[in-house]
C-alpha cells in the first residue's frame, strides 16, 4: 500500500531530524558579550565609552557642585538659597558643608567612574591579544586606555580618597565576579588607607608615564583625541598632588617629576601641538573650541541632541552640559527705571538663569581686585546685559514688548550693568539713563537673600548661543585641561621643590601667564606695555597662596577648584575655604574627603557597612 | 486519491547541515459512496424519550451515514442488514453501537454521559478518563464557551475555572488579558501559563485563536499534571483542543452574531457650573479664557463625552463544513470577527481560516493535519487609546482631553467648524487640540497593528502492535506583526509647530516543534492497568524585529508608507532585535491503576535549554489517587456516587531566563540612551559591560503539593472537587544590585529569592432541577477560590526593593506608600502647619523618622509602609442555566472580593484629572471645602504648599471588590420540524447582553469610578505613579487609568447546522 510507504519514509526522515544538537547552542545576533572588546572595532568602541563618560564629570550640574561649590571661588546661588529643595538642595548643602552620604550628586562622580575603570582594565587585558591590529595601533590604543583609567582614578581619589583597585577579580583585573564587598580598609584603618592611596597614586603615575610616552605626540587639530600633552599635564598634576598627599615616598622627587612633565610641554609647545593664545578670552569663544590652548575637553556638538546623549535637552541632572546656565543669575528680575522689562524671556545670549552658583565676594573683589590691568575678570564674567527678546522681530509679541520700552531704547542697548565699583554705579545711576547700574554692594548674595534684583556677575566662559531654546543644555565641548595651567603647575612644582631657583623660576613662569592676561584687543601698544608691566610679579611675591590666587584668576569655574584645595592638604583646604563666607562656619577637616555614597554602602554585603564610610560622616 | 507533500528545509544561520523542519500535508479525497441495497429506519430519542435531531448515524467501517431529522427519525441504506452495525453518536451522549441483526426498523434511546468522572479529559500528551486523573485540572467545554460570545480565549476563561484568574489589561478592542494560574511566582520571568494548541506548544498572542474553533479548554494546575511539561509547567498549562471533523454526513454550521455596544457608564465629571466653582475655589490666577467667559454668560455646558461617544458594534460569523467517511474526516471553517467601540478610531477585526484532515491508512495508521490561520487588524490600540508614557513612544491619547477639556468652551465655532483649541488654560491651548479633530480628520493619523499567523500541526500515528502506538507530532508556527503609526502635522496629535512623524515596526516569529511519542497501554491480570507514555521532542523558536521612526515627512499624505521622503533631521530612530531559543526534551510517564481504585502516576521529564549554561534539568513528579467511591464499603449508600482523593507532588519551572541572559550585558546604551561621543565632527558609538555575566543562572523551580477531593453526590447530580495546594518557588530570579565599585552599573540577574503560593479551590456543578419531559431544568456551575501569594526572600539580606515594589513577607502586588489619614481639617490648622501643610490638604501619617519615631516631617524613607496589596481575598463565578421546552436561559456571574485597586484616574499626578487646580476639568470628586469637610479629596488649590503633592498617589487606592453579571443569555432552539423547513438540522437563536451590570462595586458606587476592573498594566496611561510599584518588565501592577469607558453590548445571534 503506497500510503504506508510514503508515511514510513516521511516518519523516518522526521524522526532523524531533531537529532541535531545545535538546537541548544546560542548564537546571538544582537546580544553583545565581552568577546566584542576583543575585536578592533569593539576595543575602539570601549575607548569611546571611556571618553563619553567624561561628559558626566565636566559641565553637568551635579559635578559642578562637587568640583566648584564651597571653595574660595564659588558659593551657592540664589535659586538654592531661595528654594532649597529638589535639585537645589545639594547646592546649598555642599556650599555650606552640610554634606551627607544620601546626596545623589555624589553618585554622579562615584558611579560614573568604576564601570569605566573596569572597562579599561578589560581593554588593557584584551588589546594585546587582538591579532588583527598592528603593534603600533595596539600601543596607541593601550595608551589611551591607560590614560583614561588614570583619569577616572584621579576623579575618584580627588573626591573620595583611596579607592579600591580590586573590583572583585584582582588588582586591576577585569572583573568577572559578582562581588558584593568593598576592597577598601575600614575608616579606623588609617595605615591601610594610606597604603591604598599610595597604590592609587602609583597606578595613576604608571599609567600616565606609559600614556605620555605612547600616545600620539601632537594634539590633533579640530578634535580632542588624547595626545602626549594631555598625559604629561595630568602626570604633572598627579606628581604634584602626591607630593602634597602625605603618602609620597619622596616629595622632593615628586615635585621634580611634576616640574619635568610640565616643562616638557612648556619647552616644546609646537611639538606637542599646543599654544598660549594672545587673548585670554579667545580660549572660550564659541566656535573656537578647538583652539590650541585647550588641550583636552569633553566633546559635544552644538544642537546635536542625539550625539550629545540628551533625551531631555533641558534636563539638569543627567549628561546635559549646564555649565553656562548654572552660573547665571536671575536677570529676568531686573526692570528699567520705568518698571518695564528690558529682557523679554530667556534669550540664548544670556543663558538659562539656573542660578545655582555664585562667585564669592573674595573672587570678585579680592582675587580680581585689579579689574583693569587684568583682562581676565571681564573675560570671565558677564556684567553687562542688553535689551533683548526671545520673540522674532516683527512678531506681535515682539511689538507689544517693544512698545513698552522707555522712549529711545532699542534692542541691543544696555539693559543693566554690574559695575566694577559702587562709585561707578552711583555715577551711572546719577546720570539720566533709562537703565540701572549695580555696584558690588547691590549684588544678590546668600548673606542678603532678600536682595532684589537677584543678580551677580555670571561666569560666561561656557556661554552657548547655538541652542534650540533658552532652556536647552549646551552642545559645546567642555574644557578639561588648558595649556596655561601647565605653566602654573610647573611654577608650583618649582616653588615647592626649589627647582631651577624655586620662586624665581615660579615667578618667571607665572609672569608669562600674567603678561598674556594684560592683553585686550584694541589696546594701543603703550597702554598694553604699561599694563603688562603692572601685571609683573617678582620672586618675592610668590608663595603657595599667590599661586592659588593666580589659579583662581586663570581658571575660575573650570571644574577643579575643590580638588585643587582638598588635595593640597588640610591647612590649605581649611584656610582657603575660610575665604568663603557661607562655607567657613561649617567646614571641618574631614570634609576634605567626600562621604562614600549611601547607595554603595547599602549594596555591600558586610555586617557593618558604616565602617566603610569615610571618617566624620 | 491524491496526496500533497510539502517539504521544507530550514537552515539555521546558514551553516547548519541538519534538516530541522519538515511539514507533511496530506489531503485526502473521500472514497465514493457504496451502493445501496437495503434500508433501515427508526427514531432516535433522548433520555426523556423526546426525538433527538442531528444524531450521527454511521454504518460501521464505512463512510455511509446519515443524521436524524428534526423529530429524531432517520433512514439509512445498508448493503447487508444481517451483519451491519450502526454507530449512533452525539456530543454529550454515549456513543452506541447496535447490531442490526436483519432488522429494518431500529429505535435507539441515547444516554447522556452524565457521569462527570467518566468524562474523557485531555492531559498533556494524551487523554484520560476523568476518574483516572490524579493531577489537578479544570475543563471548560465548548458548551460553556458558547454561553458567552467572546473575542478571545482569555475572556472565555474569566470566572469559569477555579484557580484561574483572568484580568484584563486593556480596554481597546482586541486588547488582551492576563491569565494567572494559581498566582504569580516569578518577578522577572513570565507568569503566563504555557498554551498548548492541539498538542503543540503555542508561543505568542493567544488572541490569534478564534474561540469558535475551540472544542475544549483544559487547564492543568498542579505539578503532577504539568510536570510532563517540565521547564514550562510551573505557570500552569492551558491545553486547547480545536474542533475536528467527524465521520458522517457533511455538516454545515453557521454561527453568527451581531451586537451593538453602548457606554455603560460615563465618567462623572464636573459640569460647567461645578467646574467654574472648582476653579474659583482653586484661586486659579490665569482667569477664564474669553470663550469661557462667553460660555458662562450663555450658560454653556459642553459635554465632551456625549460629543465623542458613539455606539459601536460587535459581529462574528463563522461558517464551517465538516464530515468524513470510512477513512477520512475533515473540517474547514472560516471566521470573521469585528469589534468597534464607542470611541472613534478604535476597532479590531480578525479573519480566520481553519482546515483539518484526519485520515486512516489501513487499520493501524493515522495521519492528520490541522492548519489555523488568522489575520487581524487592531486600530487605535497604541497611542489613540491611552497616553503612553514609555520614553520614545508616540504620545496622544484621547480620553484625557475628553475628560479634562473645559465644559465652558464651545466644541464648534459660529460657522459650525470644529473649534480647534478649546482648552481652558493658556498652556494647553497651544498644545491640546479639540478631540473632535481625531473623530473627523481620520486621515491625519494611523495607529494600526496587523498580525498574521499560521499555526500548523501534523501528526502520524502507527499502532505497531495492539496497545503500542508511535506518534509523531510536527508543529510549524509563523507569525508576523506589523505596527504602523503616523501623526500628521497640525493634527489632533501634533500641534502646529510640531512636525509630522511616523513609525513602523515589524516582527517575525518562527518556531517549529517535532515530537516523537510512544504510548503503550495494557491491562494485566484484569486488575492491573498500565499506561506508558514516552516522549522525545525538540523545539526551536526565533523572533526578530526592526523598528524605524522618522519625523518631518515631506507630506502628510505619505503617512508611514515612505519614511525616505523626509527632510534629514536628527530625530530618526532605528532599532532591532533578535532572540532564538531551543529546547530538547525527554519525558516518560507511567499511569498505573489497580482495580480502578488505586491510581498512581509517575512522571519524569528532562529538559535541555539553550538559555542556560548548565543546560539540563530533570523534573520528577508523583501522584496517587484513591477512588473511594469504588470501594465495597461505599456500595451500600446512595448519597455519594463517586469519591476520589488525590495527592500529588512534583517539581516544575518556568522559562524565566531570557535567551542570552547568561552571556553578560555588554550594552550600547546607558539609561536607555545609546552611548555616543564625537571626536571633532567624527561621531562614534560606545559599548560598556554594564551587567556581569552569571553563568550559573538557572530556572526558578516550583515544588507543588496538591491535595484534591473529587466527588459526585446523588447519582452525580452534584459533582465537584475541592483542592488545596502549596507551591514554593525557589531560585527566584532577581536583579541583584552590586556595589558600583564592582565596576557594573546594572543589577545582575541571579537566582536568589523565594515565593510561595497557596490556596484552596472549590468547583461544583449541580443539576438542581431535572426534568424527564422537556420541562423546566436548572443547573449551575459554581467555582470559588483564593490564592495567597507571599514573597519569602529576596537577595541576601534584602528586605525590600522599593523601586520594584518588592517586600519580603508580602504579596508581589504589595503597595508601599504613605498612609492617608484624610484631609487636614480647620481645627487641625496648627498641627498641619508644623508639617508645612494647610487645612483642606491631604493628611498622611507620620509613621517614623531617622530615630525610629515620628519626626514631624514626611519623608519617603521613613513614612511609607505597606498599605495593602492587589491580591483578591477570594474570587469565583456562578453560571446558572435554565431550560424549558426549546428555551434556554443562562447568566454568568463573576465576583472578586478584597484587595486594593490602583486607580490612577483618581491620583492627581497620575492622570491630572483630579488636580482641582483650575487648569482643567476632571472627575466630580467630593473635595474639601470649609462648608463641606470632605475627608476624601483635598480642597481645590492652584498654589499648593511644598510637599503637598507627595501624598497624592494615596488617592489612588480603593477597595477592588465587585460582583458582576458578565452575561445574560436567552436562547431558543427552534423545533426540528420547523428547522427542517429551511433544510436545517438544528437552529438556535439567542440574545445576549454582555456586561449588563455590576451588582456590587464600591469603587463605582462610592468613589466615582467607572469600572473596577483594570484598564492596563504598569504605567499605561499614567503620568506619574508616585510610589514604587512594578511598571516595567512582564509582571507589572494592574492599574486603572483614563481609558475607554466600560461598554455593554446587546448581541443577537444564531447557531445553525445544516
Amino acid at each position: 500500500m503506497k500510503y504506508y510507504k510514503i508515511l514510513l519514509t516521511a516518519l523516518a526522515i522526521i524522526a532523524l531530524a531533531p537529532g541535531c544538537q545545535d538546537i541548544l547552542e546560542e548564537n546571538p545576533r544582537t546580544a553583545f558579550t565581552n568577546d566584542y572588546f576583543m575585536t578592533p572595532q569593539g576595543a575602539q568602541d570601549g575607548l569611546n565609552t571611556g571618553y563619553a563618560y567624561l561628559r558626566y564629570h565636566y559641565g553637568v550640574n551635579p559635578t559642578l557642585a562637587l568640583n566648584i561649590s564651597g571653595t574660595d571661588e564659588f558659593t551657592y546661588g540664589e535659586q538654592p538659597a531661595v528654594n532649597s529643595s529638589g535639585d537645589n538642595l545639594p547646592h546649598k548643602l555642599f556650599g555650606t558643608y552640610d554634606i551627607n552620604a544620601e546626596f545623589g550628586f555624589l553618585t554622579t562622580t562615584f558611579n560614573r567612574t568604576f564601570p569605566i575603570i573596569n572597562l579599561m582594565n578589560g581593554l588593557i587585558e584584551f588589546i594585546p591579544e587582538i591579532g588583527t591590529l598592528t603593534e603600533s595601533a595596539k600601543t596607541e590604543m593601550l595608551a589611551q586606555a591607560r590614560y583614561l583609567r588614570a583619569h577616572y582614578f584621579y576623579l575618584l581619589v580627588a573626591q573620595f580618597g583611596a579607592v579600591p583597585t580590586d573590583q572583585g577579580s584582582g588588582h586591576l583585573v577585569f572583573n568577572t565576579t559578582p562581588y558584593r564587598g568593598f576592597n577598601r580598609p575600614t575608616k579606623d584603618d588609617t595605615e591601610g588607607m594610606r597604603e591604598l592611596l599610595a597604590l592609587n597614586y602609583q597606578v595613576m603615575i604608571e599609567d600616565l608615564e606609559f600614556a605620555s610616552q605612547n600616545l600620539r605626540k601632537a594634539r590633533p587639530l579640530r578634535e580632542f583625541r588624547l595626545s602626549q600633552a594631555v598625559a604629561l599635564h595630568l602626570l604633572s598634576r598627579i606628581y604634584l598632588l602626591r607630593a602634597y598627599s602625605g603618602i609620597s615616598p619622596n616629595p622632593q622627587a615628586d615635585f621634580q617629576a611634576s616640574y619635568d612633565a610640565a616643562m616638557k610641554i612648556v619647552n616644546d609647545p609646537a611639538g606637542y601641538g599646543v599654544q598660549l593664545l594672545q587673548d585670554f578670552g579667545d580660549a572660550y569663544k564659541q566656535s573656537n573650541e578647538y583652539n590650541l590652548e585647550i588641550m583636552f575637553a569633553a566633546e559635544r556638538i552644538p544642537l546635536d541632541n542625539v550625539n550629545n546623549e540628551y533625551t531631555n535637552p533641558s534636563g539638569i541632572s543627567d549628561r546635559e552640559n549646564m555649565a553656562a546656565s548654572c552660573f547665571t543669575s536671575n536677570y529676568e528680575s531686573v526692570s528699567f527705571r520705568n518698571g518695564t522689562d528690558p529682557i523679554d524671556g530667556r534669550p540664548l545670549l544670556f543663558q538659562r538663569p539656573l542660578r545655582k552658583l555664585r562667585p564669592t565676594d573674595w573672587l570678585l573683589n579680592v582675587a580680581f581686585a585689579d579689574k583693569v590691568n587684568d583682562s581676565r575678570y571681564h573675560n570671565s564674567f558677564r556684567t553687562v546685559y542688553t535689551v533683548a527678546s526671545i520673540n522674532p522681530a516683527g512678531s506681535a509679541a515682539y511689538n507689544t514688548w517693544l512698545d513698552q520700552l522707555p522712549a529711545g531704547v532699542e534692542p541691543g542697548d544696555t539693559a543693566f550693568v554690574m559695575t566694577d565699583t559702587d562709585e561707578m554705579a552711583a555715577a551711572l545711576n546719577a546720570a539720566d539713563k533709562p537703565y540701572r547700574a549695580y555696584g558690588p554692594s547691590a549684588w544678590w548674595s546668600p548673606v542678603n537673600p532678600a536682595q532684589a534684583p537677584q543678580i551677580y556677575p555670571a561666569l560666561k566662559k561656557f556661554d552657548d548661543l547655538q541652542r534650540a531654546t533658552g532652556n536647552d543644555a549646551s552642545g559645546r565641548p567642555m574644557p578639561i585641561f588648558k595649556f596655561a595651567e601647565t605653566y602654573l603647575l610647573a611654577a608650583e612644582a618649582a616653588l615647592q621643590g626649589n627647582i631651577n631657583g624655586g620662586a624665581t623660576e615660579a615667578a618667571r613662569l607665572i609672569n608669562i601667564i600674567r603678561e598674556r592676561a594684560a592683553y585686550r584687543p584694541g589696546l594701543d601698544a603703550t597702554t598694553l606695555n604699561n599694563r603688562r608691566a603692572s601685571m609683573q610679579i617678582t620672586a618675592a611675591d610668590v608663595d603657595l597662596d599667590f599661586i592659588l590666587d593666580e589659579r583662581a584668576r586663570e581658571l575660575a569655574g573650570e571644574g577643579s577648584r575643590w580638588p585643587d584645595l582638598a588635595m593640597r592638604g588640610e591647612s590649605v583646604f581649611l584656610s582657603r575655604v575660610a575665604l568663603n563666607d557661607e562655607a567657613a562656619p561649617g567646614v571641618k577637616a574631614h570634609h576634605r574627603i567626600r562621604p562614600i555614597p549611601q547607595q554603595q554602602l547599602d549594596r555591600i554585603n558586610v555586617s557593618n557597612p558604616a565602617d566603610y564610610q569615610n571618617p566624620g560622616y | 486519491m491524491k496526496n500533497v507533500a510539502l517539504l521544507r528545509h530550514m537552515h539555521d544561520r546558514g551553516r547548519s547541515r541538519c534538516l530541522t523542519l519538515l511539514i507533511l500535508l496530506f489531503a485526502v479525497l473521500l472514497s465514493p459512496a457504496v451502493r445501496a441495497q437495503n434500508s433501515v429506519s427508526g427514531t432516535v430519542t433522548d433520555e426523556n424519550g423526546v426525538g433527538m435531531p442531528g444524531v450521527n448515524i454511521l454504518l460501521k467501517n464505512t463512510s455511509t451515514g446519515t443524521t436524524s431529522d428534526a423529530n429524531g427519525a432517520y433512514t439509512l441504506s445498508v448493503p447487508d442488514a444481517s451483519d451491519a452495525v450502526l454507530v449512533f453518536s452525539f456530543i454529550g451522549y454515549n456513543t452506541q453501537e447496535v447490531s442490526l441483526g436483519g432488522r429494518s426498523t431500529l429505535d435507539v434511546s441515547m444516554e447522556p454521559n452524565v457521569r462527570a468522572l467518566e468524562e474523557i479529559v485531555v492531559v498533556g500528551y494524551g487523554v484520560q478518563k476523568k476518574s483516572d486523573v490524579t493531577g489537578s485540572l479544570v475543563s471548560v467545554n465548548s458548551e460553556a464557551l458558547r454561553e458567552v460570545p467572546v473575542a478571545n480565549v482569555q475572556q472565555a476563561l474569566q470566572g469559569r475555572a477555579a484557580g484561574v484568574e483572568v484580568q484584563r489589561i486593556g480596554t481597546a478592542p482586541g486588547a488582551t488579558a492576563r491569565i494567572r494560574v494559581r498566582g504569580e511566582r516569578s518577578i522577572l520571568g513570565s507568569n503566563d501559563p504555557l498554551i498548548v494548541l492541539d498538542g503543540i506548544p503555542f508561543e505568542g498572542s493567544i488572541s490569534d485563536i478564534n474561540p469558535d474553533e475551540i472544542a475544549t479548554i483544559n487547564v492543568l494546575k498542579d505539578a503532577s499534571a504539568t510536570a510532563i511539561y517540565g521547564s514550562r509547567g510551573a505557570n500552569g498549562v492551558v491545553i486547547i483542543t480545536t474542533k475536528r471533523g467527524e465521520s458522517g454526513e457533511t455538516r454545515v454550521t453557521l454561527n453568527s452574531y451581531y451586537g451593538v455596544t453602548t457606554v455603560s457608564k460615563k465618567y462623572d465629571l464636573f459640569n460647567a457650573e461645578e467646574y467654574a466653582t472648582m476653579r474659583d475655589r482653586a484661586g486659579f490666577t490665569e482667569g477664564y479664557q474669553p470663550e469661557e467667559i462667553e460660555g458662562l454668560a450663555l450658560g454653556r455646558n459642553t459635554d465632551w463625552q456625549d460629543l465623542m461617544y458613539e455606539s459601536g458594534f460587535i459581529t462574528n460569523h463563522n461558517l464551517g463544513i465538516s464530515g468524513g467517511g470510512e477513512n477520512g474526516r475533515y473540517a474547514v471553517s472560516g471566521g470573521y470577527y469585528k469589534e468597534t467601540t464607542i470611541l472613534p478610531g478604535q476597532d479590531y477585526s480578525r479573519y480566520s481560516l481553519k482546515t483539518t484532515f484526519d485520515n486512516d491508512i489501513g487499520k493501524r495508521i493515522k495521519v492528520g493535519l490541522n492548519s489555523l490561520n488568522s489575520l487581524s487588524y487592531a486600530n487605535g490600540s497604541q497611542f489613540v487609546n491611552q497616553q503612553p508614557n514609555t520614553p520614545g513612544a508616540f504620545g496622544g491619547g484621547i480620553m484625557y482631553p475628553i475628560l479634562s477639556m473645559s465644559p465652558l468652551m464651545p466644541a464648534y465655532d459660529d460657522q459650525g467648524e470644529i473649534f480647534r483649541t478649546p482648552a481652558g488654560n493658556q498652556t494647553d491651548r497651544t498644545q491640546q487640540y479639540n478631540p473632535l479633530l481625531l473623530k473627523h480628520e481620520t486621515d491625519s493619523w494611523v495607529d494600526q497593528i496587523r498580525r498574521f499567523r499560521t499555526f500548523n500541526s501534523a501528526y502520524g500515528e502507527v499502532e505497531i502492535i495492539d496497545g503500542l502506538k508511535y506518534r509523531i507530532n510536527l508543529g510549524f508556527d509563523f507569525s508576523q506583526v506589523n505596527s504602523a503609526q503616523f501623526q500628521g502635522q497640525d493634527s489632533y496629535f501634533r500641534s502646529q509647530n510640531q512636525s509630522n512623524r511616523a513609525r513602523v515596526r515589524n516582527e517575525e516569529q518562527l518556531s517549529w516543534t517535532v515530537e516523537n511519542v510512544l504510548m503503550y497501554e495494557k491491562t494485566f491480570a484484569d486488575d492491573h492497568r498500565l499506561t506508558f507514555t514516552g516522549l522525545y521532542s525538540a523545539q526551536k523558536a526565533r523572533t526578530w524585529s526592526t523598528m524605524v521612526s522618522k519625523d518631518s515627512i515631506t507630506a502628510d499624505f505619505i503617512q508611514f508608507y515612505d519614511l525616505g521622503s523626509a527632510s534629514p533631521t536628527a530625530n530618526h530612530l532605528l532599532n532591532g532585535g533578535e532572540s532564538t531559543w531551543g529546547l530538547l526534551s525527554y519525558m516518560a510517564r507511567v499511569n498505573y491503576a489497580f482495580k480502578d481504585r488505586y491510581l498512581a502516576t509517575f512522571t519524569f521529564r528532562s529538559d535541555g535549554s539553550s538559555r542556560l549554561a548548565e543546560q539540563w534539568h530533570n523534573y520528577p513528579a508523583v501522584a496517587v489517587g484513591w477512588n473511594i467511591g469504588e470501594e465495597a464499603f461505599m456500595a451500600d449508600q446512595n448519597f455519594v456516587s463517586a469519591l476520589k482523593l488525590r495527592v500529588g507532588y512534583g517539581q516544575t519551572s518556568n522559562q524565566a531566563v531570557n535567551p542570552y541572559s547568561t552571556r553578560g550585558g555588554v550594552t550600547g546604551t546607558n539609561g536607555g540612551v545609546p552611548i555616543r561621543y564625537n571626536y571633532g565632527t567624527t561621531k562614534v558609538v560606545g559599548y560598556l559591560p554594564a551587567r556581569i555575566p552569571d553563568k550559573s543562572l538557572d530556572w526558578e523551580y516550583t515544588n507543588t503539593w496538591n491535595v484534591g477531593l473529587d466527588f459526585g453526590l446523588l447519582e452525580d447530580r452534584i459533582t465537584g472537587s475541592v483542592e488545596w495546594y502549596n507551591a514554593q518557588t525557589n531560585n527566584l530570579l532577581f536583579n541583584q544590585s552590586l556595589p558600583i565599585s564592582s565596576g557594573y552599573q546594572d543589577a545582575y540577574e541571579t537566582n536568589v529569592g523565594k515565593v510561595e503560593n497557596k490556596g484552596i479551590e472549590v468547583a461544583i456543578s449541580a443539576n438542581i432541577i431535572t426534568s424527564t419531559d422537556g420541562g423546566f431544568t436548572w443547573s449551575a456551575d459554581f467555582n470559588w477560590f483564593f490564592n495567597r501569594n507571599k514573597l519569602l526572600a529576596l537577595g541576601a539580606g534584602e528586605e525590600r526593593d522599593i523601586a520594584n515594589g518588592l517586600h519580603v513577607g508580602h504579596p508581589l502586588t504589595a503597595i508601599y506608600n504613605y498612609k492617608k489619614l484624610g484631609v487636614w481639617q480647620e481645627d487641625e490648622a496648627d498641627l498641619a502647619a508644623e508639617y508645612g501643610q494647610i487645612p483642606g490638604q491631604l493628611k498622611i501619617a507620620d509613621l517614623s523618622g531617622p530615630e525610629g519615631v515620628p519626626d514631624g516631617v514626611f519623608t519617603e524613607e521613613h513614612d511609607r509602609t505597606i498599605i495593602g496589596d492587589q491580591q483578591a481575598d477570594w474570587q469565583g463565578g456562578i453560571t446558572n442555566r435554565f431550560t424549558y421546552k426549546g428555551f434556554d436561559f443562562s447568566f454568568v456571574t463573576y465576583a472578586r472580593f478584597g484587595g486594593l485597586l490602583m486607580s490612577y484616574l483618581h491620583a492627581p499626578n497620575g492622570a491630572y484629572l483630579t488636580n482641582n487646580n483650575g487648569l482643567r476639568n476632571g472627575l466630580d470628586v467630593e473635595y474639601w471645602t470649609p462648608e463641606n469637610r470632605s475627608n476624601w479629596f483635598p480642597a481645590p488649590n492652584s498654589a499648593l504648599p511644598g510637599g503637598a503633592a507627595n501624598s497624592w498617589s494615596t488617592l489612588a487606592y480603593y477597595d477592588a471588590s465587585f460582583i458582576r453579571i458578565r452575561s445574560i443569555n436567552l436562547g431558543y432552539t427552534v423545533p426540528g420540524s420547523i428547522a427542517s423547513r429551511i433544510g436545517a438540522q438544528s437552529l438556535r437563536a439567542y440574545f445576549t447582553v454582555q456586561n449588563p451590570f455590576l451588582l456590587y462595586a464600591p469603587y463605582v458606587t462610592k468613589w466615582n469610578g467607572v469600572d473596577p476592573e483594570p484598564t492596563g498594566q504598569g504605567s499605561a496611561g499614567i503620568v506619574s505613579t508616585g510610589a514604587g510599584f512594578r511598571t516595567g518588565g512582564v509582571n507589572q501592577n494592574l492599574v486603572i487609568s483614563a481609558s475607554t469607558p466600560p461598554v455593554r453590548s446587546f448581541i443577537f445571534g444564531i447557531n445553525v447546522t445544516f
